[in-house]
């Protein structure tokens, strides 16, 4: 036998040299109390249930945010005109173009 | 058998489940509590939450690794709810059942099982109360087996020279 082994059972023989007996009123309480419950659906069909419930509360919440960004009207672009410059810096002349979206460069007939 | 029949067999078994294991049940939960007067309580819910979820009790796992894990459920409950209170208060040792010179050692392991904390006093009981072995506490606690082992190891090595165990 191991020294810890033996340690163990000299712990062990020390707890057990308190022992306390359950008070009489507290069973009868316990079986009171007991009478009044009803049993619960068992712990593992619980979890299956919210493991059901997981999946579509997630779906329920994508398809809100879906509903919610449909009616947006598509952002106008932050563009709004086109420049095009051109510096000929020895005789200090500068060109620009700007391109707007009523800008017409040139019709076909 | 009629729903009615099956529900009062089922009610039953667990009664004559619990018989055998009920006054270890109580004093584990009541040593993990420092022989708190809330042990009761305690105790109450413990019995009270098994009867309630008996049909979650699966018949290949052991009733009694079942239970305790009830109870260590209701102790982490109580002990998160008592969190602000002191919890350490004088520890009062009750009805001393050992004989005269073992008294003083039994007071020694009480002493030294009130200032672990709750869940390794919870531990030290589970183990040298309740007889359990490493595997059933990493089951019914849901602890690292290693983290098991050393807080035995810890407790043997304070209570040796505490004790002052002679093992001739």
């Amino acid at each position: 036998m191991t020294e810890d082994k033996r340690l163990d059972e000299s712990i062990s023989r020390l707890v057990h040299g308190i022992q306390h007996d359950i008070p009489p009123s507290m069973e009868e309480e316990i079986h009171r109390k007991s009478e009044a419950l009803e049993p619960r659906p068992d712990l593992p069909s619980y979890r299956r249930l919210l493991w059901t419930l997981l999946p579509s509360g997630a779906a329920l919440i994508l398809g809100v945010m879906l509903l919610r960004q449909a009616p947006m009207k598509p952002r106008n672009s932050d563009i709004s005109e086109i420049r095009t410059q051109f510096e000929i810096a020895d005789k200090n002349i500068t060109i620009v173009f700007i391109q707007k979206p009523d800008f017409v460069f040139y019709e076909e007939n | 058998m009629n729903p009615r029949d099956m529900a009062a067999a089922e009610n039953t078994a667990f009664w004559n489940l619990l018989a055998p294991l009920k006054i270890n049940l109580y004093n584990f939960i009541l040593k993990s509590l420092n022989f708190a007067t809330d042990a009761d309580d305690v105790y109450q819910e413990t019995i009270l939450h098994g009867f309630q979820y008996f049909a979650s009790f699966r018949q290949d796992k052991e009733f009694r690794a079942w239970i305790f894990s009830i109870a260590h459920n209701e102790i982490k409950r109580h002990f998160r709810k008592t969190r602000k209170r002191s919890e350490l208060g004088a520890l009062k040792l009750p009805l001393m059942t050992s004989p005269g010179d073992e008294a003083a050692l039994v007071k020694e392991i009480y002493r030294y099982a009130a200032g672990l904390k709750p869940r390794e006093r919870e531990i030290f009981f589970l183990f040298y109360e309740s007889g359990f072995a490493i595997s059933e506490i990493e089951e019914i606690t849901n602890l690292k087996s290693g983290y098991i082992k050393l807080l035995l190891h810890q407790a043997r090595t304070n209570l040796k020279t505490k004790l002052g165990v002679s093992h001739d």
